[in-house]
């Protein structure tokens, strides 16, 4: 039902080839009534779509992406339909804020999303244009798996992009690994069991690689379950490899480090750097040179703290190899051989994909739009660079289907 | 009413003795202390949090769980003789930034539920232990305070002096207090003066167990003003007669780092430590003697006296240089010993209680460490990584052993964290039968100065390797003189970037290498906090290197910042410019005029990048040509060139010998390569680039059925037998997926052979 509403609303939207661009001078005042029913139309369906969230099967997964009912680009949509309430976090070109709808209708009041907004400018400053489209199309075509942020809609105006992105009220894993210093094994296993599920599904059935896997990405939903974020780094490989260095200095892998080409394997290797992170507290490789971290790393030598359970080391093991050859989760049998390691034994994949099995973090909360399981942040700074005109022409073709 | 429920965080929710409110009012961190500390940085950045984080946050300055800490048996004398002088000294603090620890102390009662939730176990292993021993059960909380009245001549004498201690402390304290995080800094941070030399050695041979465990105390400290070295010197020697012995290495590291920035109170502290362990030892000399009555003897525990004469020993037979330090290292081996055998003797019990926990044994997740000398027989089970432990770099004074400190046990330091919910009965009435291994240790307190704040992504530009061969970059090339290139190979060598380049991409890089002359002095070729693209080598001349403690370069005099050392012909820097942009963390500025090579990332990178492209692209190629592989996708070429390994063999190098088993095949890359076979003179195949052999070893065990002898000095990429099948599994499934027939058409049947 929402799906069809979409789907007309697109399809609505499409058959105005000339779009009307939110701030194009003098528009049609016909066509600008019509932009508004749209918007709308849209408004409502963003407040029904939350409450039929729900995460798609995995063959409706593995369907054509553009069927699904989220993830679309809209042209009609502007920051002023929703109400910026709190940031949740921070990025180097990027704020995530808690929103709800402006002016809401029937019910909708209580409809929080996530809104990350990026800022042309400082995009194109921080050369992230590629990683931003490369954002915005993994989303879209990622949005509904259970484990991953649902992006919801994506929208642009003169001088932002826009990402509607639902809410995980219950915040970053790394908050709750920073206060409890380390994991159990039980806690461990659940957590990276559903990052299994994430990494299989974006490898296997997507050709992503994500690059940039560490605590401080994965959310916890209201049920409990992860929600991996920001997809700034995902790119699609598929079998070619890529080069440009991104990720964590702690979680970078060493053939991203030396450059000789890295692929879906980069998330292998931070996954090991991960299980470590969750069992022991911090990640094997540090220092505060960042220079020794990377040549720790491409030595490759992990420490275990000697209590550390033989299958949990046999994994991290595994998975921090540095010759990508040998590496779990690259060679043959993919995420399949990591589910299989003994580490796992006791997770039930199938139910764990379906959220059946009870996460052991769940958030208490007084409501959906509880933020206080994120920390605060400064206000966004004054006197930011403008967009101008000039910029517009050069770049504003490269964030055309945003 | 969701509304109307108190802020309790679910972590919180099986206690209900706790209160919600933070124990610890919030602090503002100060953004330079928490550069320098991250362990205070972290507790109070989170004491924003409602809830447990603030409580876990406060109970580091909680002398309750200095109480507990406390494990050995003179336990509740001397736990009780710190808090005694703990609690005179928060008495007397005046107006400190941070708040004095009795300010935010909780009613006693709440202490031990607290502890429990936050430690686990521990205080009741401690409470178990400690009265099991001789009956002195006034480790927790109330018990301790009625027992002070009462207690021995060194508690009492001990406390008082505290008093006096903390007395005359308050009169000078604002200032003292005010500049305590800073003050203490090095104790997170490298120093210079803790570490003597270690910078300069070699890049892989660290001592093992090095020097830095001293600035790594492996349990929390009550307060850590209470070490600070504004306190009286006697303060601190009577604070170490009053401790347990193993508990003694652990304030004593705090003192010995105290020593380290205010010689003048070592010079009193070490020589006061020292005579009080004499004293202490004369009196417990003769046999064990068992203790009178513990409340009015001074009488010492036997196993106290064992331990020290078991020191003594060491001390005799190794006659070290740094006495404190030897003793800490002795106390620390011994302490976890104690622990691991302990654990182990309880694994064995307790084994198959359902789902296993993590629990590390011992303050540390790294187990002992054993720096030579001692041998008791319980530590070499805690060896089993030692071997490990060169890994670390020796200028990475701060990363493992910095985890000595760490936490508890495995137990979830909240209630209801504990993964299934359904387990959590089960593990707290497994808890009881922890061993005193599980350390009640703060896991809010992480002494390891491993930065817990969140951490920032990094990237590069974006390099697309298509486009390259669209635009035909190739790398600028800048002549140079064969002893300048001598001299900038033997200069990168070290690093480890360019210890990995084959040699076409290192002469690339070498060329790419542009000179850049400094005419005259005082010219900052790097600036802290801009940002970096690129990496320099010293062809002559010298340069100071400065760090300010800001973070960036200031204007003004002092705007440099402390300089931090030098660098001359050879020497390198800012090589972290070749990863991605990120800040320059020094300022580099010439003394005299100098020259310099540069290279800039995009280039270097890009040298890297097309290099190993083509070579993947080359590899592909060569694959596609092999019948027997004929049939891989794409995608499982890609991994094979992915796996392929390069070699070089000098002319006349017999690559595969006839009637030898098989294990690896062959691509040659460059060169050129004869085929002989036994019996025939001449040479019956010849291989030139792109021909591949030995590929039948992906196959089968069969002897090779001829020998390959390079020609010239050749090239090959090469891939082993068990490299392929882990990548893609067997060959003959692979092989199956041809039609049959379409095999034996194409010259290679191995299956039919195998038939």
């Amino acid at each position: 039902m929402a799906s069809a509403a979409v789907h007309k609303l697109l399809h609505h939207e499409r058959s105005h080839p000339d779009d009307q661009r939110d701030e194009s001078p003098q528009p049609d005042p016909h066509e600008l009534d019509a932009m508004e029913r749209v918007r709308d139309d849209e408004k409502r369906m963003l407040s029904q779509w939350e409450d039929t969230k729900r995460p798609l099967s995995p063959t409706q997964m593995h369907g054509d992406a553009s069927r699904k009912i989220v993830g679309h680009s809209s042209r009609v949509l502007r920051q002023q339909d929703f109400e910026l309430i709190k940031t949740l976090g921070t990025g180097t070109f990027a704020r995530v804020w808690l929103v709800s709808l402006a002016s809401p209708k029937d019910g909708a009041a209580t409809k929080v999303f996530a809104l990350k907004i990026l800022r042309k400018v400082d995009v194109i400053r921080l050369k992230q244009v590629e990683h931003v489209r490369n954002e915005r199309n993994v989303l879209a075509r990622v949005a509904g798996h259970p484990f991953i942020t649902t992006m919801v809609a994506s929208f642009q105006d003169h001088d932002s992009l826009y990402m509607l992105l639902d809410y995980c009220p219950g915040g970053e894993v790394f908050s709750y690994l920073r206060r409890a210093r380390r994991f159990n094994e039980p806690t461990s296993q659940f957590y990276a069991a559903e990052i299994v599920l994430i990494l299989e599904f974006l490898h296997e059935s997507e050709g992503v690689a994500y690059r940039d896997l560490k605590p401080e990405n994965i959310l916890i939903d209201a049920q409990g379950h992860l929600k991996l974020v920001d997809f700034g780094f995902a790119k699609k490989v598929d079998n070619r490899e890529t080069y440009t260095l991104c990720g964590t200095p702690e979680y970078l892998a060493p053939e991203v480090i030396r450059n000789t080409g890295h692929g879906c394997a980069v998330d292998w290797w931070a996954f090991g750097i991960l299980v470590y992170e969750f069992l022991v507290g911090q990640p094997p490789f540090w220092d505060q040179n960042p220079m020794k971290i990377y040549e720790q790393i491409v030595e490759g030598r992990v420490r275990y703290p000697s209590a550390m359970s033989a299958d949990a080391r046999d994994l991290i093991a595994g998975l921090c190899t540095v010759d990508t050859s040998k590496r779990l989760g690259n060679i043959q049998g993919g995420a399949r051989t990591v589910k299989e390691h003994p580490w796992f034994r006791n997770i039930d994949w199938d139910a764990l994909y379906h959220r059946r099995v009870q996460g052991p973090i769940v958030p208490h909360l007084r409501g959906p739009a509880d933020t206080r399981n994120f920390d605060e942040y400064e206000p966004e700074p004054e006197g930011r660079e403008e967009y101008s005109a000039d910029m517009r022409d050069r770049w504003d073709e490269c964030f055309k289907d945003f | 009413m969701s509304e109307k429920e108190p802020a309790i965080d679910v972590v919180l929710k099986q206690s209900s003795h706790v209160s919600p409110k933070p124990v610890l009012g919030p602090t503002k961190p100060d953004a330079g202390a928490a550069q320098k500390v991250p362990t205070r940085c972290f507790s109070t950045q989170h004491s924003r949090h409602r809830g447990p984080a603030s409580l876990a946050g406060g109970c580091d300055r909680q002398l309750d769980s200095v109480g507990v800490v406390v494990l050995s048996p003179l336990t509740a004398r001397l736990s009780l003789a710190l808090k005694l002088g703990l609690a005179a000294k928060g008495m007397a603090e005046t107006a400190p930034q941070r708040p004095p620890p009795t300010a935010h102390r909780p009613p006693r009662h709440r202490s031990a539920p607290l502890c429990r939730i936050l430690g686990g176990r521990p205080s009741l292993s401690a409470a178990r232990r400690a009265s099991s021993r001789g009956g002195q059960a006034a480790v927790r909380g109330a018990g301790a305070r009625r027992a002070a009245p009462a207690g021995g001549d060194a508690a009492g004498r001990a406390a008082r002096r505290g008093h006096r201690a903390g007395g005359e402390r308050s009169q000078r304290s604002p200032r003292a207090a005010v500049s305590d995080p800073v003050d203490c800094a090095p104790w997170h941070v490298k120093s210079p003066a803790a570490a003597p030399g270690s910078p300069h050695l070699p890049a892989r041979a660290p001592p093992r167990r090095p020097a830095r465990r001293h600035c790594v105390p492996s349990q929390p400290f009550p307060d850590p003003s209470l070490y600070s070295h504004h306190r009286r010197p006697q303060f601190f020697a009577c604070c170490l007669l009053a401790l347990p012995c193993c508990s003694v290495h652990h304030y004593a590291l705090r003192i010995r780092h105290c020593v380290l920035c205010r010689p003048s109170h070592g010079s009193s502290v070490i020589p006061a430590l020292l005579a009080s362990l004499a004293n202490q030892r004369q009196r417990s000399a003769g046999p064990p003697q068992p203790l009178p009555s513990h409340h009015t003897s001074m009488s010492l525990p036997p196993d106290y006296s064992n331990e020290i004469s078991a020191l003594n020993r060491e001390i005799l037979k190794h006659s070290p240089q740094d006495v404190l330090q030897f003793c800490a290292n002795f106390f620390q081996r011994r302490l976890e010993s104690q622990r691991a055998e302990f654990l182990l003797s309880q694994h064995h019990s307790t084994q198959g209680g359902g789902m296993a926990e993590s629990t590390f044994p011992g303050s540390n997740p790294f187990g002992s460490s054993p720096s030579g000398g001692l041998s008791t027989a319980g530590m070499h089970r805690l060896e089993e990584e030692e071997e490990n432990d060169t890994v670390a770099s020796p200028t990475a004074q701060s990363f493992p052993r910095s985890t000595d400190a760490a936490p508890s046990s495995g137990e979830s330091p909240f209630g209801n964290f504990g993964g299934f919910q359904s387990q959590a009965n089960s593990r707290a009435a497994a808890s009881k039968s922890q061993p005193p291994s599980s350390l009640p240790m703060d896991p809010q307190s992480f002494p390891s100065n491993y930065n817990m704040n969140r951490r920032t992504s990094v990237s590069a530009e974006s390099l697309n390797p298509t486009s390259s061969l669209n635009d035909n970059w190739t790398p600028p090339y800048h002549q140079k003189t064969d002893d300048q290139q001598t001299r900038l190979k033997q200069a990168v060598s070290g690093n480890f970037l360019f210890s990995h380049l084959d040699d076409e991409q290192s002469a690339q890089v070498l060329g790419a290498l542009q000179e850049k002359p400094i005419p005259t002095k005082g010219i900052k070729v790097i600036q802290q906090g801009d940002v970096g693209d690129y990496f320099y080598v010293v062809e002559d001349g010298h340069f100071d290197i400065f760090v300010n403690k800001s973070g960036k370069l200031e204007p003004g005099p002092d705007g440099l910042g402390n300089k931090v050392g030098s660098v001359g012909p050879g020497g390198s820097f800012g090589e972290l410019a070749l990863m991605y942009n990120a800040p320059r963390a020094a300022t580099v500025a010439s003394t005299e005029p100098s020259t310099l090579w540069a290279l800039d990332r995009v280039t270097f990178r890009r040298i890297l990048m097309d290099s190993a492209f083509q070579r993947r692209r080359m590899y592909e190629g060569f694959l596609e040509e092999v019948p027997l592989l004929s049939s891989l996708t794409p995608y499982e070429r890609s991994k094979i060139a992915d796996a392929l390994e390069t070699r070089k063999f000098p002319a006349g190098t017999t690559i595969i010998k006839e009637g030898d088993v098989g294990e690896s095949f062959f691509i040659l890359e460059s060169g050129s390569a004869e085929v002989y076979k036994r019996g025939i003179d001449k040479a019956v195949n010849s291989y030139k680039k792109g021909d591949y052999f030995g590929e039948l070893a992906l196959l089968n065990d069969a002897p090779r059925a001829a020998s390959v002898v390079s020609n010239t000095e050749v090239k090959v990429a090469t891939l082993g037998k068990d490299g392929f099948q882990r990548l893609l599994g067997p060959v003959e499934g692979i092989m199956r997926r041809n039609d049959p027939s379409k095999l034996g058409t194409e010259g290679v049947d191995p299956l039919a052979k195998g038939k």
